[in-house]
């Protein structure tokens, strides 16, 4: 990277810390234009605390503008500690030489008190003394309260259209179960029809939901021990009626070792159903299902990748219609479907993988695939207990 | 053993009329007798006064925090001991499940679970 970085948009800062260093050199130049453009408030002030600097945040975050601001001192304007209080910050930092982070309370130009993140850092020269202070400020109450308005959101959605849902399949189940009177063949069809609809719209709902907390960032999961085989066989159960309908067979061989991995039953159920749920639907009539569960150690050679950690292995295979190859690049793409699908005439919105990828992605595991005109093979791997980092 | 059940109360906490209807039904036809509660707040009284041989509990209710509550029903406070089955509608909230293990409940997701096995979860215990 030999460009030249604009230099006019942070004359103020560079003159003032780098006098004399024609040669600066690029990382340099490019810290110096980070912190013009931070939306987070960047000031200096110089020994005393004047402000000598400050970024284009400042009118943003503490409503005060450059004018205003410039020449001021740093340590009584805004905070809600006392002088004695915010002094003896100042020489702290200054004599000792010490950072200082801390959250505040400040005050807006407005009027409205908001939750600060602050750091004070003394800039020490060549000979040791500090010339000058460098002041961050971020206002983190506005995060916070969208965090919270965040999670509100999706608990209320969750509530308010899971309730008329539950009410549907409650009825309509009090009807099967003769509850209201015997009922009729037909009008016992029927009743189940309404019952299929309200079960399969709660699994829309609850897909939807998680993959909205994923694209908020509010996903969280309750990660226990879960024996990954106990997913596997529910999974299997599941899909075992769809799996007949199309006359395709399911084999499973379960694992010769236990495994176990540290993550939450029901994401873990989530993405194994998504994958099994495309091996099946994508497949030819009289095709074939396999699944396979193992433990892979460091060095192992597992669905063309080599192991450099202990991992638990899913692969599903399936002899179903492929994904082409131009198109193998975009299949965990979010609204992603094969172009060789329309002719299947199946629905989907394409969430499926992209969501289970994602999903696997916060457990700390890694979903790769291969595929051809005779089938894909599908991969999920999963760290084991031990060796699991956050990612 | 239905004439039996008929001594047997079962209070029922939901503030959604539909879904309350339908439990109390459902319960009913189990042989139980049934006192129902709309919101949280008369609660911990209802509880201490009727001693209900179980409790069916949703999690979201108008005016207090449904674990809430029953952290308070479990509490020394009013220290009930007899068997709660919690129904909710919300969706992934970490650590509910376990909050509501941890003050002996089971947890269930409504939508996702038929009133019949809602309803035996709690009469199996009774």
């Amino acid at each position: 990277m030999n460009e030249t970085l604009p230099t006019a948009t942070a004359p103020a800062l560079r003159d003032i810390l780098m006098p004399g260093m024609e040669e600066c050199a690029q990382p340099l130049e490019g810290l110096l234009y980070l912190a013009e453009w931070s939306e987070d408030l960047v000031m200096l002030t110089n020994a005393q605390g004047d402000i000598i600097y400050t970024n284009d945040a400042v009118e943003r975050v503490t409503g005060f503008s450059r004018e205003e601001v410039l020449g001021s001192r740093a340590r009584v304007w805004g905070y809600e500690l006392d002088s004695a209080q915010q002094e003896a910050i100042w020489v702290r930092v200054t004599t000792e030489r010490k950072q200082h982070q801390a959250t505040v309370r400040n005050k807006h130009k407005d009027g409205r008190v908001y939750d600060a993140e602050v750091r004070v850092v003394p800039l020490v020269g060549a000979n040791g003394s500090v010339k000058h202070c460098l002041v961050m400020e971020r206002n983190v109450s506005d995060a916070r309260q969208l965090e919270r308005a965040k999670r509100e959101f999706i608990a209320l959605a969750s509530h308010n259209l899971k309730t008329p849902l539950a009410s549907m399949r409650w009825y309509a189940e009090m009807l099967l179960d003769g509850d209201a009177g015997s009922l009729k063949q037909d009008q016992r069809e029927y009743i189940e029809e309404v019952l299929q609809g309200a079960k399969r719209m709660n699994d829309l709902i609850h897909t939807w939901l998680s993959i909205t907390s994923i694209d908020l960032g509010t996903y969280t999961c309750e990660e226990k021990r879960v024996a990954v085989e106990t997913v596997v066989e529910r999974t299997v159960e599941e899909l075992a009626a769809r799996a007949q309908s199309m006359q395709v067979t399911v084999t499973h061989t379960p694992p010769v070792s236990p495994c176990v991995i540290i993550a939450d039953e029901e994401v873990l159920h989530t993405i194994v159903h998504a994958l099994l749920k495309n091996a099946v639907k994508y497949n030819r009539v009289g095709g074939s299902v396999s699944i396979e569960l193992k433990q892979c150690a460091v060095g192992d050679e597992c669905g063309g990748r080599v192991f450099t950690s202990e991992q638990v292995l899913l692969a599903v295979h399936d002899t179903g219609i492929g994904v082409p190859i131009d198109e193998q690049g975009m299949v965990f793409q979010q609204f992603f479907r094969g172009s060789n699908v329309e002719q299947q005439q199946s629905q989907g919105a394409g969430l499926g993988l992209f969501y289970a990828r994602e999903l696997a992605r916060l457990c700390g595991g890694t979903m790769w695939f291969s595929s051809s005109e005779e089938g894909s093979d599908f991969y999920l791997a999963l760290p084991t207990p031990n060796k699991k980092t956050r990612s | 053993m239905k004439l039996l059940n008929k001594f047997k109360k079962v209070l029922i906490v939901e503030d959604d009329p539909a879904l309350l209807k339908a439990l109390v039904r459902k319960v009913e036809s189990k042989g139980f007798a049934v006192i129902t509660e709309s919101s949280g707040t008369p609660v911990p009284l209802t509880v201490v006064r009727e001693k209900p041989a179980g409790i069916l509990l949703d999690l979201m209710l108008p005016g207090q925090d449904g674990l809430k509550l029953l952290a308070q029903l479990r509490s020394t406070e009013i220290d009930y001991k007899k068997p709660v089955v919690i129904l909710t509608n919300l969706h992934g909230r970490a650590g509910l499940r376990d909050e509501a293990e941890r003050l002996q409940a089971v947890y269930l997701d409504k939508a996702s679970t038929s009133i019949g096995a809602a309803v035996d979860a709690l009469v199996k215990q009774l």
